[in-house]
This record gives C-alpha cells, sequence and structure tokens, in this order.
C-alpha cells in the first residue's frame, strides 16, 4: 500500500509561511494533483514529501511508515523535476539506470530494465545519447522513465508539462494518464493549470495562499466550486453578488433571481458558469435576466458574449449556437436554471 | 534539505580548517603589528600601537605611502574609463565572431603568469627608455587593471535588461546617449566596485613595481619588499596592518556595491 | 542605428583601449620572444644579435633542465593540493544558505588582493625553525619540521595564495551544476557524498581545468615566494629570471626562459583543455 498521508506539515522561511499547517490523504494508486497559482505552497508540499525542504512541522507517512525525517535517498520515491534534471555527462541509458546503480543492481539486470523502462515511454532507440542531443519533450519522457524504473512507491511529479508546446503537452497528458493506468501507482502531480488538473487526475487539491481550499473530484470541483476562488481558478464563472433575503436571492437592483432563500442572509455570491448561461426562447422555464449585449466575440467553436444586465452586473455568457446577426448593443435576455448556479460562502462576496 | 552535503559536519569541518588556512597568515601579519614587542616574536606579548605609530612617522614610508596613493588613483581612474570604453565599443559591434576574439584579446592578461608580462613590459619599456618612470608603472598596472574592470562591468551589462536600452533608442537618444543616460546610471556600481578593486590591485602590487620600478617610483610595497630582505622587525607587521585593513575595508565596500557573489555566478542570498 | 554605421562606432570608441592593449601587451610577449634570441653582451643590456642559446642552455644543461622539473613538481603538487582543498570549498559557497556570503566570499579572496610581501613576511613567522607552526607542533608531541627554506614551505606559500584564484572558476562551474541535478540524484538513492563524486564532480570538468591553469600560472609567477620562504635552494622558473633579470642583468636568457615557460604552460593548458572536454564534454549543451 502506498497511499500519502500528510497530519500538520507546515513551512515557514522565517516569518513567511509558504505552507500553512495541512493534513492530506492521498489513496494508495490515485493520480492526485496539487493545483493553485505560483506561491500557493504546492510546490512546497511536493517538496517536503520528496525530502527536498525540511518541514517547520507535521509529520508525512507513506505506506504507512513515518518518513518525516528521513533524508531523500531513502525514501525511494520517483521524482520528476520541472527541469527535467537530467544528468548531463552521461547517456539516457546512464541516466535511466543510474538509480538501479545506486540500489546495487547488477550491470546486465540495470542495462535490461533501463531499456525496458525506454521502451516503455518510446525512446528505447535513444539510449546512447545524450541529454542535450534531445528535445524537450524526449527528455521529459527520459526523466519520467529514470523515475519509473526504480520502481517507487509514490511518483512525484513537478510540473513536468511546462517547457513543452501546447500540442506536446496535450499528447504527454494522454501519455501520462495511460502511464498511470499501465502502473498502478500513487502519482502526485504538481501544476497550474487547470485545464491539466482536470485532465490527469481522481482528485484535485486546489491551495493558495499556503492552504488547501477545496479537495475533491475534478467533476465535483467544476460543478461544486465552495468559494469564489475555486470557482474562477477552474473555468471561468460569473460571479454575481447581491444579497440573500427571506425571499431568495436578490440582485443588486432588487430583482429576484429566482434561486430560493437559504444560508445566511445579508450579503452573498452567486457563480454561473458561462457556457450553462443560453439566450431565452419562448417559454424557457429558466430564470431570466435582460440585459444589453456590450461584447461580442467568435471563437470558432462557440460565441463569447459579454451582457449588462438591466440589473446591473455585466456577464459572461458562451454561445454554442449563437444567431447570426447578432451584435453589440443589441437587447437580449438570458436564461439560466437555478440549479446550475451555486450560492457562496457570504466572506467570499467579492466580485 | 535533511542531509544536504552542504550542511555535512565533515565538509564543514574541512571548509572551516581551509578558511582558516586561508585566514591565518593576514591574522599573524596583522598581530604582530600590534605587537609591544621590539623584536619579532610570535605570539606577540602584549598590545602596542607603537609600531603603527612608528610607520606612520616614518617619512620614508609615508612618501613611498604617497606614491603608492598616487599611482593607485591615476591607474584606478584610467582603467576604469578605458574599461567603459571597451564595454561600450564591444556592446556596439555587430560582427559576434569580432566581439568574441577581442573579448579573448582584452581578458588574456589575466591569465598571462605576471611574472612574464613583467619581463616583457621590462624590455619594452627599457626600448622606449621609461623603465623606471612612473609612466611605465601606470601602463603596467593598467594592462591588469583594465581587463579587471573590463571584466566587471561587463558582467553588470549583461544582466541589464536589453530593451530598456532599446525603448532609449527607439525614442530617439543616439549609442553614445544611450550609454551615458541609460546604462551608465544602471551599472555606476559595478563601475564604483571595479574602481576599487583595481585601486587595491595597483596598492598592492609587488611584481610591476619591483620588475619595473626605480627610485621615482618606490611604491609602499616594493619598499616593504625591500625592507623584508633586510630587517624583519614588526614594523613590517605594523604596514602589514594597514594593507590588510585597507584591503578588507574596501572588499567590504566593493562588496556592497557589486555583490562579488552575483558575479562570481552565485544564487544570492542578499536581498 | 544599426549596421555599418554601429560597428564603426564602436570600433572608433574601442581604439584607444585596443591601441593600448596592443602597444603594452602584444608587444611585451612579441618583444620576449625576439630579445630570447638576442646575444647576451655584459654591460649592454640588450644587444641584438641572433642566438638561440639560450633556449640550448635552458633546456639542454643539466642544471636547468633539474630546475624546470623542480618547478613542473612544485606545480603539480601546488595544483592537486589547492583543487583538493579549493573545491569543497567553493562547493560549500555555492550551496550553503547563510547571510553574509559576499562579506564571507571577500574575506575568503582578500589573499588575492593583498600584497604578497604580507604574506610572505607570515610564512617566515610561520614556518621558521621556531616559528608558530613548529611552535605547535612540538606543543603536541610532534617532530618539529623543517618548512622555511625547503620545496614543502613553498608549495604552502603557493597552495595558499592559489586557492582564492581557483575559487573563481570553481565556484561558477559548482552554480552551472543545478541544485535540481542534485536532488534528482539523491531522489534517485545516491547519498549525498555520492551525489557530488557521482554527478558534481565529472559536471565541474570545465572548472576544474581552469583552476588547475590559473595555479600552474601563479607558480610561474611565484618568484617572491620561492624567494622569501624557499631561499636559494628552490630555485623555480620565475625565480631563475628574477635572478637574471635583477642581479645578472642578462635579459635575453631571462627572456628565453620566459617565453620557453610560457610555451610549456600553454601545451600544459592544452593538454589540460583536451583532458577536461574528456571528463566534461557532455555538460555543454
Amino acid at each position: 500500500m502506498a497511499q500519502v498521508s500528510l497530519t500538520g506539515l507546515a513551512k515557514s522561511y522565517g516569518p513567511s509561511a509558504a505552507l500553512l499547517p495541512t493534513d492530506l490523504q492521498i489513496r494508495d494508486g490515485e493520480f492526485f494533483t496539487l493545483l493553485g497559482p505560483s506561491g500557493s505552497g504546492k510546490t512546497t508540499l511536493l517538496k517536503m514529501i520528496g525530502g527536498f525542504v525540511e518541514p517547520s512541522a507535521g509529520r508525512i507517512e507513506i505506506g504507512g511508515r513515518d518518513v518525516t525525517d528521513l533524508p531523500a535517498h531513502r525514501r525511494n520515491l520517483g521524482v520528476v523535476f520541472q527541469s527535467y534534471a537530467l544528468f548531463p555527462h552521461m547517456t539516457v541509458a546512464g541516466n535511466v539506470a543510474f538509480g538501479l546503480k545506486m540500489r546495487a543492481m547488477a550491470a546486465a539486470e540495470r542495462d535490461r530494465r533501463a531499456l525496458a523502462a525506454l521502451d516503455l515511454v518510446g525512446l528505447a532507440d535513444f539510449a546512447g545519447r545524450y541529454p542535450a542531443q534531445l528535445s524537450g519533450g524526449q527528455q521529459q519522457r527520459v526523466a519520467l522513465a529514470r523515475a519509473m524504473v526504480i520502481e517507487p512507491d509514490v511518483m512525484l511529479l513537478d510540473e513536468p508539462l511546462g517547457a513543452l508546446d501546447l500540442a506536446l503537452r496535450k499528447r504527454m497528458q494522454r501519455e501520462l494518464r495511460e502511464l498511470h493506468r499501465k502502473l498502478g501507482r500513487t502519482f502526485i502531480y504538481v501544476t497550474h493549470d487547470q485545464d491539466e488538473a482536470l485532465t490527469l487526475s481522481d482528485r484535485i487539491a486546489v491551495l493558495a495562499d499556503g492552504m488547501i481550499r477545496q479537495l475533491d473530484t475534478p467533476q465535483a470541483l467544476y460543478d461544486r466550486p465552495s468559494s469564489a476562488f475555486v470557482a474562477r481558478f477552474l473555468g471561468d464563472s460569473n460571479i454575481v453578488t447581491g444579497t440573500m433575503s427571506p425571499d431568495g436571492f436578490r440582485l443588486p437592483d432588487g430583482t429576484s433571481a429566482g434561486i430560493a432563500p437559504a444560508g445566511a442572509f445579508g450579503p452573498a455570491s452567486l457563480a454561473i458558469r458561462p457556457e450553462r448561461l443560453r439566450l431565452a426562447i419562448p417559454g424557457d422555464p429558466g430564470v431570466q435576466f435582460a440585459g444589453t449585449v456590450s461584447a461580442l466575440t467568435f471563437r470558432g467553436a462557440f460565441v463569447a458574449l459579454s451582457v449588462r444586465l438591466t440589473a446591473g452586473p455585466e456577464v459572461d455568457a458562451t454561445l454554442l449556437n449563437a444567431p447570426s446577426g447578432l451584435s453589440v448593443g443589441d437587447s437580449v435576455t438570458l436564461a439560466f436554471d437555478p440549479a446550475d448556479a451555486r450560492l457562496l460562502p457570504a466572506d467570499e462576496a467579492v466580485a | 534539505m535533511k542531509g544536504h552535503l552542504a550542511r555535512n559536519p565533515v565538509l564543514l569541518v574541512f571548509v572551516l580548517v581551509v578558511m582558516a588556512f586561508i585566514l591565518a597568515p593576514l591574522a599573524v601579519a596583522v598581530s604582530i603589528g600590534f605587537s609591544s614587542s621590539p623584536f619579532l616574536v610570535f605570539p606577540p606579548p602584549g598590545v602596542s600601537t607603537k609600531w603603527i605609530a612608528r610607520f606612520l612617522s616614518d617619512p620614508d614610508f609615508m612618501a613611498s605611502l604617497r606614491v603608492s596613493l598616487a599611482l593607485a588613483s591615476v591607474v584606478t581612474v584610467a582603467g576604469v574609463l578605458i574599461a567603459l570604453t571597451l564595454a561600450f565599443g564591444l556592446s556596439h559591434l555587430d560582427r559576434p565572431h569580432l566581439r568574441a576574439a577581442l573579448s579573448g584579446l582584452i581578458l588574456a592578461p589575466l591569465v598571462f603568469p605576471v611574472v612574464l608580462l613583467a619581463v616583457g613590459l621590462l624590455l619594452l619599456l627599457a626600448k622606449m627608455d621609461l623603465l623606471g618612470s612612473p609612466i611605465g608603472l601606470v601602463a603596467a598596472h593598467l594592462i591588469i587593471v583594465m581587463p579587471l574592470c573590463f571584466v566587471t562591468i561587463q558582467a553588470s551589462i549583461d544582466r541589464l535588461n536589453p530593451e530598456i536600452a532599446s525603448a532609449a533608442a527607439s525614442l530617439g537618444a543616439g549609442p553614445i546617449r544611450v550609454f551615458s543616460t541609460v546604462t551608465l546610471p544602471q551599472i555606476w556600481a559595478s563601475v564604483v566596485g571595479a574602481g576599487l578593486l583595481s585601486f587595491l590591485f595597483s596598492l598592492n602590487d609587488v611584481t610591476f613595481a619591483a620588475f619595473l620600478g626605480g627610485p621615482d617610483t618606490q611604491t609602499l610595497p616594493l619598499k616593504l619588499f625591500g625592507y623584508v630582505r633586510y630587517r624583519l622587525d614588526p614594523l613590517v607587521g605594523a604596514v602589514s596592518a594597514v594593507f590588510v585593513f585597507t584591503t578588507l575595508a574596501l572588499i567590504l565596500l566593493a562588496d556592497q556595491l557589486v555583490g562579488f557573489d552575483r558575479i562570481l555566478g552565485l544564487q544570492g542570498d542578499r536581498s | 542605428m544599426t549596421g555599418p554605421r554601429r560597428s564603426t562606432l564602436a570600433i572608433f570608441v574601442l581604439a584607444p583601449g585596443l591601441f593600448f592593449l596592443a602597444v603594452f601587451f602584444v608587444l611585451p610577449v612579441l618583444m620576449l620572444m625576439q630579445i630570447s634570441t638576442w646575444t647576451f653582451t655584459p654591460g649592454a643590456l640588450m644587444r641584438a644579435g641572433f642566438t638561440l642559446e639560450h633556449y640550448a642552455a635552458f633546456l639542454t644543461d643539466p642544471f636547468y633542465l633539474g630546475k624546470l622539473a623542480l618547478t613542473a613538481r612544485v606545480a603539480l603538487v601546488t595544483t592537486i593540493v589547492t583543487l583538493v582543498l579549493a573545491l569543497p570549498l567553493a562547493y560549500w559557497l555555492v550551496r550553503a544558505r547563510f547571510a553574509g556570503k559576499g562579506l564571507i566570499l571577500g574575506l575568503v579572496l582578500s589573499p588575492l588582493l593583498t600584497n604578497f610581501v604580507v604574506l610572505v613576511f607570515a610564512w617566515i613567522v610561520l614556518m621558521g625553525d621556531n616559528g608558530a607552526i613548529n611552535q605547535l607542533l612540538r606543543a603536541v608531541g610532534l617532530p618539529a619540521a623543517k618548512l622555511l627554506y625547503s620545496e614543502t614551505g613553498v608549495v604552502i606559500a603557493l597552495v595558499h595564495i592559489s586557492i582564492p584564484y581557483a575559487l573563481i572558476p570553481l565556484i561558477a562551474a559548482v552554480s552551472q551544476v543545478g541544485d535540481d541535478i542534485e536532488a534528482a540524484a539523491m531522489s534517485l538513492g545516491a547519498s549525498p557524498w555520492r551525489a557530488f563524486f557521482a554527478v558534481v564532480l565529472p559536471l565541474c570538468g570545465a572548472g576544474l581545468g581552469a583552476a588547475a591553469f590559473v595555479t600552474v600560472s601563479i607558480v610561474l609567477s611565484g618568484f617572491a615566494f620561492a624567494l622569501f620562504v624557499g631561499g636559494d635552494s628552490v630555485l623555480i622558473v620565475p625565480l631563475l629570471i628574477w635572478q637574471q633579470v635583477s642581479k645578472t642583468l642578462n635579459w635575453p636568457f631571462a627572456a628565453a626562459m620566459s617565453v620557453a615557460s610560457l610555451v610549456i604552460m600553454l601545451a600544459i593548458l592544452a593538454l589540460g583543455m583536451w583532458l577536461a572536454r574528456r571528463l566534461g564534454q557532455r555538460v555543454s549543451a
């Protein structure tokens, strides 16, 4: 069993806290992502698990074993660094076999396994080359092979796809997912790219300012963000501020949003995904708001619409089938299903 | 990071021993300068400033100190100015091969064994009838100081954002204007730092003075050199103390301005 | 302004500095080569006349060959000891985290900028038969060591002045080997020492080469250390050159020795670069 358990793990550099005391349980074999903007503490957390940063407080357990005081070279983790960190003076095969050499494996067995690992990432032909002769994507795969070949309990990946261009990144994401499925090991992945996180992960922890804001499956995080931050970080979101009154959510000008009263009364926010807004059709059962088109952008597969509601706020809508002839200044009516709107905690009620 | 080599006790002890080895002779020389004994004894029996006083009141030594200071000042100013022209010139040369070759030429004197350089200059200056003259010694010092300043200033220029100069140019400033109003203000600290290092070098030089000097160029280190050949007493320690303190003070100043660690390529621990 | 006009301005500005270099650097080197072939006429410092006798003497006379061998030996030992002492220090300076690094660096580099008379004086005090070192040895019960006027003493003094010079390229070299490469080695199971020897050291090949070169350069300039610390017994080549220049006034011979040492040093440099390339060739991207 290679589950990872963090208890009260924290890191401060002098007076500033990089990571506030955090508890986390990562399940055996899952693809777990730490998602957040830079400075959120996600990399610090990963580095502490890897043993590259000493925690200021807390405990780390891997597979039930307390590794908090164990130095990095005894934790048996497979680490893929952001810069790949390949050894320039060794061949690709030499790089991949390095971990096996540290484990005093016989040369023949070492070479066999290294080649097998390279084969797994499709680079068997490159065994004799040097890292400098490889492209970014190829180096990244060597780094993967090098980490995997030692059959670690857990794989740690620190924004490994950051330096690749979009097309290559998308392909590598698919390959990573495949790899994870094949190996069945626990993957702990760090990224700031929400798209990547949604694509790859079984569960995601969204971090900001040294703290986990929400931890859940990609679907749950997207559909039920618990804060404006998470709502905005994962996909786009309209955040509409207003007031929760005894007869439901009211927009600034008093119009009702058709949301039943819930939670505390007073200032509140509503989050609605742009793709959940539509142009009202006659007899539309959803909540409707009138407004004027303030901006309109053709984006290929969809049209991005910005509408200034007569009730006050400006919202964005993503329309898959926009009527032609729609232009800035037109009066439109937007509709949405109340179930698609998320009430956000009052203290997040910041536009 | 736990267990990192940089915190390994064996390494730490080793490093401390090496650093002690590096600083020991300086400490010894300085401590003798404050010795209360009339004879050269180590460790010194007591502390006294009499040898320093004797040094400061000796007319010959003071005269040579004046020579050294004058020489160092001239060399520093000239070295910095020439290095600036070289840095400006090279950065505006649009031919990369030529630029690399000239860079190598400018830096060559720094890797040349100093004694061999001194002998060559000896021959040249004799031919030019400048042997023993202050001009000759200034030229000799400059041949080291110029590359030294160039390296320091160039490193600073390399760290600049090139787009700032481009912005100035796009607003109508010619190359010289750009250099004087945009580049220089940004690198002034390294210029001053380079000047300090050059001053120190010239002040402390013995080799060139010994090979090329004459009665008009009795610098303080040269005088000390002559003195040590015939007499060993705490006076040498006193002069050493003055030298070491001056050197350390100027190094500190230069570090504040230039940042030794960054010049040498260290990831700074400075804010 | 780009293109030809820019380059013209550049060359115009470069002219004074380059002219100075040409006159006071290139010309002296050329004169060294020229005058090394002139005859030595006692009384007249330099008189033209082609002869290769100086080279012949330097390279065939058993006395001078012996001194060349001595110089080579001193250079080799000095270089090895310097590298062994300087590399760990360079590593620590680069990797350790502490405030005041600039200050420590300044301290460690200060011998570089201090005139060597101060250092020579200190060594005389430390290395004498009744000097501080021997006092210490006797206090601990060890036999006294003859350091002053010995090759060992000269090597110690040369190592001391070489370490700061060697630190400069070594620090640059270690800095270039990123933190994460060491971390990667350790993540794969290498203990910190193993990571250093298996990964950091090989990648410092070029830096070690540069440090070695600088050290040899210093040995070839170390006439004062040989003179004061070694007395007349450690006649390394720079001291021989000094003697010819200041005492015998046989300048052509001094020039010949200079040129010969330069050539030998360049040959060693070429060899060293070749070796460094073998060791660190896979470093450059």
